[in-house]
Order: C-alpha cells, then sequence, then structure tokens
C-alpha cells in the first residue's frame, strides 16, 4: 500500500470517527448552538410576523398596534403588500371599536376602519386606491405583538397578549381615481 | 443457524478475507451492541422519561426494542431488514404522536390561522431547503414557527440536520426521516413490483422539484412546497379549511400522499416520494457528498444476478451503477442491496479506505452513527406514543 493510499485510509477512518463524535456533541448541546443561532439576528419573515410595531396608539384601557407596511422580497420590495393592525388586550376591547387610522405615515389619517369584537368582521373605509382590501380580523390567543425579536418583549409592545389583528392591502402605486395617493 | 448459513453464502467467495465477516457468537454481538445500549440509554432519559410509571414503562420498552433491533442487525450481517422495521415504527410513532399531541392541545389536527400568526407552527426538515436563500439575503425565515423553543424549533431542527448530514450525508432519509417509513413500508407489501420499468431519467425529477421549491420560495418569502403539494401534510397538519384556497390546497395534499406514498410504492416497489418529489432528498443527494459513508460495489465479485436492480426502494442502482462499482447519487445507505447481494458483492464502504479491507467493520463503522440517529429520533417518538397509549388507557 502506498503512502498516498494509507494516508487517504487514515483520513477515511478519522472523518468518521470525528464526525461521528461531531455530531453527537452538537445533539447534546443543541439548546446552546439554538440559542446562538437565534442570537445572529434571523427572524420569522413579516410574511407571517406582520413586521415589527411602527407605532402605538393608546385608548382607553386598551392599544392600537400599527405595525410597518411590508413590502418585503428577496432583494428589493413588492408592488403589492399588508400592514398588520392589532387591537389589545381582547378582554379591555369595546364591543365595537371604529378606528380612524393614518397608514401610510403622512399625518393624516385616510382610513377608517371598523369591527365587532364578538363576531369580528371588519369594514374597511378609505379613498386611498392604495389601500385595502382588508382581510377577515382573527383574533390571536396568546400572541406577541412583536415575533421578530423572541424576548424580551419590546418596550411599549406587551409581552403576551390576546388580541384581534386585522390584515389590510396595500398596493405601492396606484392612479387615484376619486381618491389620493401618498408614498409608502 | 442464520451465522452458519451466512457463512456458507461466502464460501463461494473467492476472497473470502475481504468479504463481510458475521460475528461469530452472541457474546461478540453483544459485546459490539454495548455502546448503542449506552447511547441509547442516555439519550432517551430525558427529564420526563421516569415521571410516571407509564413514562419509565415507554422509557424500558422503547429502550429495548431499539437495542434489540441493533442488535439482531450486528449478530444476523443484515442491515435492512431490521432497520426498516425501526424505520416504519418510527413513522407510525411520530404521526400518532404529534397528530395526538396537536388534537389534545387544539381540539383539531388542522393549524389554525392564529398560530400561523403566532408563529407557532411545528417545523419539519422538508422545509430546511426553502429557507436558505431568504435567510442569507434577508435574514428571515420563511416559515411561521419558531426559531427557539416550543415544539420543533427551526434551530434544533438545522443543528440536527448538518449534525447527520455530516456523519451520514444521504443516508438521512433512510436513518433520520421520520417521514420516509411509511413509503418503505407500502414498498415492501408486494414481493415483486407490478410496474416494472421506470424512465433513468425520473432521477433528475427531485432536482426540478428542488429548484423550483427554491425559487418560488424566495420569489414569494413563503415555503411554497409545503404549503401546496407536501404529501407527508396528511400524517402532520396542515391548515384548517377556512378558504376555497385552503379547500384546494387539501385537496392536493390528498392526491399526493394516495399516489406518492401509497399507490406508487405499492406498484412500483421504490420510493416514490423520496425518489421522485422531495426537494429535501435532492438537496441531501448534494449536501450528502461530505459524508464518510458510501455503498461500493465490487464488479469482480457481482454475477449481473440483477436482484438488487428490482429491489433498490431508492430507484439508484442499474446496470450502470453496477458497471461503475456504486449506485447513483441517489442512494440512501438503506443497506437494502446489502442485504441481498447473494454474491456479497454490495457493501457499506468508507470513502478513502481500500475496497479490500474487512468489510463487516466498515459496516459496524456505519451502523454506529446511522443508528444513533434512528435511534434518537425514534426513541423520542415512541417514548411520547406510547405514554400517549398508556395515559389513554389509564
Amino acid at each position: 500500500m502506498t503512502f498516498i493510499k494509507k494516508l487517504k485510509q487514515a483520513a477515511g477512518y478519522f472523518w468518521a470517527a470525528a464526525a461521528f463524535l461531531a455530531a453527537l456533541a452538537a445533539m447534546s448541546s443543541h439548546e446552546d448552538l439554538g440559542q446562538k443561532i437565534a442570537a445572529t439576528g434571523l427572524a420569522i419573515s413579516p410574511v407571517f410576523s406582520g413586521g415589527e410595531i411602527a407605532r402605538t396608539l393608546d385608548r382607553k384601557g386598551y392599544r392600537v398596534f400599527l405595525h410597518r407596511p411590508v413590502f418585503d422580497a428577496l432583494l428589493r420590495e413588492k408592488r403589492e403588500g399588508f400592514v398588520q393592525i392589532d387591537w389589545g388586550p381582547y378582554e379591555a376591547l369595546p364591543a365595537r371599536l371604529r378606528e380612524s387610522l393614518d397608514l401610510d405615515g403622512d399625518g393624516k389619517e385616510e382610513t377608517v376602519l371598523e369591527l365587532d369584537k364578538a363576531a369580528p368582521a371588519v369594514l374597511l373605509r378609505t379613498e386611498d386606491c392604495r389601500i385595502g382590501p382588508a382581510e377577515e380580523p382573527l383574533v390571536v390567543e396568546k400572541a406577541r405583538a412583536v415575533r421578530l425579536y423572541q424576548e424580551p418583549a419590546p418596550p411599549g409592545g406587551p409581552a403576551d397578549m390576546k388580541k384581534i389583528a386585522v390584515r389590510v392591502a396595500l398596493r405601492k402605486n396606484c392612479a387615484p381615481a376619486n381618491g389620493r395617493a401618498g408614498a409608502f | 443457524m442464520e451465522n452458519g448459513r451466512l457463512f456458507k453464502d461466502m464460501d463461494h467467495c473467492p476472497e473470502n478475507n475481504a468479504a463481510p465477516r458475521p460475528l461469530k457468537s452472541r457474546a461478540r454481538a453483544l459485546l459490539l451492541s454495548l455502546p448503542m445500549l449506552a447511547i441509547t440509554a442516555s439519550m432517551l432519559a430525558g427529564k420526563a422519561a421516569f415521571a410516571s410509571d407509564g413514562a419509565a414503562a415507554a422509557y424500558f420498552i422503547s429502550l429495548a426494542f431499539l437495542n434489540f433491533m441493533f442488535y439482531k442487525m450486528v449478530r444476523t450481517g443484515r442491515t435492512d431488514k431490521y432497520r426498516a422495521i425501526v424505520f416504519i415504527a418510527l413513522a407510525g410513532a411520530a404521526a400518532f404522536s404529534f397528530m395526538s399531541f396537536f388534537l389534545e392541545l387544539r381540539g383539531a389536527f388542522g393549524v389554525t390561522p392564529s398560530e400561523i400568526m403566532r408563529g407557532e407552527v411545528p417545523a419539519c426538515h422538508m422545509v430546511l431547503p426553502m429557507l436558505f436563500l431568504p435567510a442569507l439575503f434577508s435574514k428571515t425565515i420563511v416559515f411561521p414557527g419558531l426559531i427557539t423553543g416550543g415544539f420543533a424549533s427551526i434551530a434544533v431542527l438545522a443543528i440536527f440536520w448538518v449534525a447527520a448530514t455530516l456523519v451520514i450525508g444521504k443516508g438521512y432519509c433512510s436513518w433520520f426521516c421520520f417521514l420516509g417509513g411509511f413509503e418503505d413500508g407500502f414498498s415492501r407489501i408486494f414481493k415483486s413490483p407490478v410496474i416494472k420499468s421506470l424512465r433513468p431519467d425520473l432521477r433528475l425529477l427531485p432536482f426540478a422539484v428542488l429548484l423550483t421549491a427554491v425559487l418560488t420560495s424566495a420569489y414569494t418569502l413563503t415555503h411554497t412546497y409545503c404549503e401546496w403539494v407536501c404529501p407527508y401534510k396528511m400524517v402532520t397538519e396542515f391548515e384548517q379549511v377556512v378558504s376555497l384556497k385552503l379547500l384546494v390546497q387539501s385537496g392536493i395534499f390528498i392526491f399526493m400522499f394516495a399516489a406518492l406514498v401509497v399507490i406508487l410504492p405499492l406498484l412500483t416497489k421504490v420510493r416514490a416520494q423520496c425518489a421522485f418529489f422531495c426537494p429535501f432528498g435532492a438537496m441531501q443527494t448534494l449536501a450528502g457528498r461530505l459524508a464518510p459513508f458510501e455503498i461500493r460495489i465490487d464488479t469482480e465479485k457481482c454475477s449481473r444476478c440483477g436482484k438488487c436492480l428490482t429491489e433498490c426502494p431508492d430507484f439508484s442502482l442499474d446496470k450502470e451503477a453496477l458497471e461503475k462499482g456504486k449506485p447513483h447519487i441517489s442512494c440512501h445507505l438503506c443497506g437494502k442491496c446489502v442485504d441481498l447481494c447473494p454474491d456479497k458483492a454490495i457493501f457499506f464502504h468508507v470513502k478513502g479506505t481500500s475496497l479490500k479491507t474487512n468489510l463487516e467493520a466498515q459496516r459496524i463503522l456505519f451502523l454506529y452513527p446511522a443508528y444513533t440517529f434512528l435511534a434518537a429520533i425514534t426513541g423520542m417518538n415512541l417514548q411520547q406514543a406510547l405514554l400517549r397509549i398508556f395515559n389513554f388507557f389509564s
């Protein structure tokens, strides 16, 4: 057997043994390694989480959480996206919610959302052609307002609450007929 | 005696020294099984393993089952026969414990829209190929699961995947996947295939599925394969049908499960979902090249009887492979061909080592890591499934 063959053989056995030991080590310390992966800043996509909370509005006994508009795509931004609005805590919400909101952040409230707490069905009124329609509202049990950061919960956002969440479709641009259009 | 028969089978081999040598005695097999007993005993002894009589019973039954199978594997020299029993048990136990857990938790199998928004959907390895591009470019995970903590988090899944890939490579699909046992079971029901010839270029299909899944997921920032076509949604979980889109998706899941997991494996004896449609398997074919183990064929010993060609469940063996001395890259290292070969011409092999070294030793070297992975995931699921059954009857 030549030296090169012996070397290859030794390397083969070494790799087999080392890989097995490394695998055992990784499996036994998977919780620590998992924390290290989480610490890299990887986050659940806003497509699922709704994105970070951009603004929090204080109401009587409850809060409205306006998430940032989500147009996320792999490299640039999509033309169509959504914005998520949460109301919580659920227990403190009035029977009927009527909310005037500034979804594009230009200082003017261009959207009105109305929904019932008991049987959530949303009514959206706006003159902005970039906004709407709204998805069926969802009662989310024990949700974190922001999932992008695992722990601790961000200041101003509740750590864990039952809430009503609504997602409103958005378009980057549109040709306004009678409505007005700004920039998201 | 089985050992005697195996020795007789080997008598005609011209290079008896190089052929796999089954262990001569029970004592030797027991000795070789002791490290596995120690590994599995510590792996299965989690915090809740002795929390109740039922949990302790589940622990000891799982431990006994897994170690008996390993002992039989070592003693008889047959790999696939006992691997398949454990692998099929794994699929059944995983589906049962998973579905019953969520039935208990939420009162239904289906994932609720609320759970998706909360990001509490348990992750599955099938989603991994679709996560890499978005994670690389946007630092986001396109799956509504937990990064750490909870039931089956993405980080833990990724760690186990890296570990298994480094050690057993494509063997993941026959030694660690908790879904493949369904097809493996169905592919063994008929003695011979009803559909005997399959187009060889079908081997490329998983790569096309992988490419499509990766690109569409990157474009939409969702896990498209899982959302639309994954057959295994039927035995894990799918979204509650609350819209026409979800009704269509559920219909597709049922069709894909029936076609790829039940009917085609029955008719072809090939694990059809794994061989033709699994994006994770295709990714594993590429990533698994790093692993130190492979299957090799001694072209001089091979009498070209063709038994392995009709029995390979991965669609990895044909005349070309026999001539080349190694199966196609889609090989799952299940060991069925190694068990079946009457010439003992097919064997497990550590890359870089001589093809004429002690092949039984190389098989044992492969079995330790491969069976550790199989035992880890089977033990965990079997314990949970048994505990649920005990709790139900008590």
